[in-house]
């Protein structure tokens, strides 16, 4: 995008032409400015608004304390949904993660016919079984189980919702692993779930890794489901419990939000920058040699 | 050790192709055996068969003295060798080695010294701990090698394990491969398209065509009397010049000239039987004039081929190939003939494409090795 790109005009139109590109160029800068802008200020009040005392809509850092956090970790109810999102991320991942990687690998190496129809309707499903539309059959369906109210249903809701894109993301690595691998280790004499600890997992980590990450941002911010499944305020997780920072007359508590949502954030950054660090992100597979 | 013993195997895939059919076969205790044939022959299935990652639909399998026919993998004690290696990108060169070891129980500390004991027994002591991609393609074989070697098979099977390496490497990884079987004397089954490999390799070896063996035998056999026309166009350098031909009194009537009949035909043959005689391009002779019993012919183009010349030829009967002396390349244009080696031409009948007389060589030509 330099003056080399420009193409050569004749010397009668040149400064004319200059100054049509020059103001294009202006333009272009001043829509980009907007755009990033739009999106950086929400970014500026989440880094700085908890570190402010009084935090207004205005993104900035008046009056720096870490008071607030002292006050949140203060609060119970902060402690135990933090925590209970934490579980709930972690149970979601380990059953999705493991039911994905055997489901996967079945699917990949034994040829049912029709498993692409399955797997595409399945997917297709996901999408709402962790809707709305599918929120009152599901809460019937928890009740009558008598897992309502408890961590294990939402945990097995949000898998369920979860699992055929992970599935079918795995299917995709497994794939792509050759046959030749499983097939010099069967020789050998190794059992299927030798092979599969042995040299299948080690060799679509970067796949488990994504599914991982994938399924507890996803739970994390996740509210309907737990929000509809969970009664009891001890178990409420933090995507629900930063709806009630309102004081009594409505108005939102900024301090307590502003902290809180950057907590809330935080461990998803740092979760996207482990896995970006270590395989990068993709979603296909392939030997990385 | 063991011998292994194949009967009447026939292997059907889902596609409806037969890539094997009625295969009998025993190669001996500690034999090198070489599997010959044109891609798609079924050579790989074969192998895959006897390793147990295929089931036969019919016939059994003996390695040793157990019947392996319905037996999973493992227990045969067999290990293969792939044509991509199959090593393990994420492990190095210890644990791939150990890997077996490892399936087999063995203790670590046992493991890592038996996988350092065959890595540096095939040149890889300076290399154990780096992964298969930091290796050379001639090293990633000795690995897949050293893998197969410490997990104590009793039967190797390779597929292609060469085909991988560039001519040099594979003339050393011969060598190589030769001299670990002399080492260990292990029943090996040795897949390859490569001729000479077989050749320079095999104690006995089979040419297979369309899931069929057409003939088993030492390279030497195989080389000098081909079972078949199968046989007879596939093996050898430049292939066998065939030529359509019909008994006529004591000779082979080629075209509007004749050939004298093949030593080994004798006696064997009826006149007026229309058969083909095989004539080997090393084995044919020159001449700028008409000797008795020689096929008139016109010189197409001359080929250098280091120590000799290969001669195109045009006859009546159609072309022909004959390797010439460094000394004596004719010109192109010439008119010559063709004199054949009674001793070492073959005649095969016209209907059966089956070789006319004793299978197996006859004394004193076996020793004028193919080797
Ligand atoms: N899994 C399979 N399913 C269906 N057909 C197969 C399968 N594997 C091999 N075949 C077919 O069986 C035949 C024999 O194949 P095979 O791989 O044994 O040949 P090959 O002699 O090893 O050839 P190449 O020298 O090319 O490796 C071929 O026609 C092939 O297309
Ligand atoms: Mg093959």
């Amino acid at each position: 995008m330099a003056e080399g790109t420009l193409p050569a005009a004749p010397p009668a139109a040149d400064t004319r032409w200059l100054v049509r590109a020059v103001i294009a160029r202006v333009q272009l800068y001043v829509f980009i400015a907007l755009v990033a802008a739009f999106f950086a200020l929400p970014m500026a009040w989440l880094v700085l608004s908890p570190f402010d005392a009084h935090p207004t809509l205005v993104a900035g850092l008046a009056h720096p304390t870490l008071a607030n956090f002292a006050d949140m970790f203060r609060n119970p109810a902060v402690r135990g949904s933090l925590l209970n999102s934490v579980l709930l991320a972690l149970g979601t991942m380990v059953v999705v993660v493991a039911t994905a990687a055997l489901a996967a690998y079945a699917l990949s190496r034994v040829h049912v016919p029709g498993h692409n129809v399955i797997l595409y309707v399945l997917l297709l499903f996901s999408s709402v079984v962790t809707g709305s539309a599918a929120m009152v059959p599901i809460f019937l369906l928890a009740y009558d189980l008598h897992i309502i109210n408890t961590i294990t249903g939402v945990v097995l809701v949000l898998a369920g919702g979860l699992l055929p894109a992970a599935i079918f993301i795995l299917k995709d690595f497994m794939d792509s692993t050759p046959a030749s691998y499983e097939e010099s280790a069967r020789v050998f004499g190794a059992g299927p779930f030798q092979i599969l600890r042995d040299i299948v997992v080690p060799l679509v980590r970067p796949g488990l890794a994504v599914i991982a990450v994938w399924s507890m941002v996803t739970v994390w911010g996740n509210f309907l489901t737990p929000f509809i499944l969970l009664r009891d305020p001890s178990l409420t997780p933090a995507s629900v419990q930063i709806y009630s920072f309102y004081s009594a007359g409505g108005t939102a508590n900024l301090r307590l939000i502003s902290t809180f949502g950057l907590l809330y954030t935080l461990p998803v950054v740092v979760m996207y920058l482990v896995v970006q660090n270590r395989y990068g992100f993709r979603f296909y597979g392939g030997i990385k040699h | 050790m063991a011998a292994i013993t194949i009967s009447q195997l026939t292997k059907v895939f889902a596609n409806g192709v037969r890539a094997l059919r009625d295969v009998d076969l025993t190669i001996a205790d500690g034999e090198f055996f070489a599997l010959l044939g044109p891609s798609g022959c079924g050579k790989t299935t074969l192998l895959r068969t006897i390793a147990g990652l295929e089931a036969p639909n019919a016939g059994r399998i003996v390695i040793g003295e157990r019947d392996v026919t319905r037996m999973p993998p493992g227990p045969r004690k067999v290990a293969m060798v792939f044509q991509d290696y199959a090593l393990y990108p994420h492990m190095d060169v210890t644990d791939n080695i150990a890997y077996p070891l490892k399936i087999q129980r063995v203790g670590r500390a046992a493991r890592r010294q038996r996988a350092l004991e065959t890595g540096s027994h095939l040149g890889l002591a300076g290399m154990m701990d780096r992964r298969p991609a930091q290796l050379s393609g001639g090293q990633q074989q000795r690995v897949a090698l050293a893998r197969a070697v410490a997990s104590h098979p009793q039967v190797f099977l390779f597929d292609e394990p060469l085909s991988n390496l560039d001519a040099r490497l594979r003339m050393e990884a011969r060598t190589f491969l030769k001299r670990l079987h002399a080492d260990l004397r292990i029943t090996t089954v040795y897949v390859t398209h490569d001729q000479s490999e077989a050749l320079a390799l095999a104690d006995r070896m089979a040419v297979m065509d369309g899931g069929v063996i057409r003939q088993v035998g030492s390279p030497v056999e195989v080389f000098q009397r081909p079972a078949n026309l199968f046989v007879a166009s596939f093996i050898g350098s430049t292939p066998m010049n065939l030529l359509d031909a019909r008994v006529d009194g004591g000779l082979v009537r080629v075209g509007p000239d004749a050939a004298s009949i093949p030593e080994s035909a004798r006696g064997l043959v009826q006149e007026g039987e229309p058969v083909v005689l095989g004539v080997r391009p090393e084995y044919a002779e020159l001449h700028p004039q008409r000797v008795a019993e020689s096929i008139a012919a016109r010189v197409v183009i001359t080929e250098h081929l280091g120590t000799a010349f290969l001669v195109d030829l045009e006859t009546a009967a159609g072309p022909v190939q004959v390797v010439v002396s460094e000394e004596s390349p004719p010109d192109t244009g010439d008119d010559v003939f063709v004199l054949t080696n009674p001793q070492r031409s073959l005649l095969y009948r016209r209907d059966t494409g089956e070789l006319i007389g004793p299978a197996s060589s006859l004394a004193g030509l076996a020793t004028a090795a193919a080797r």
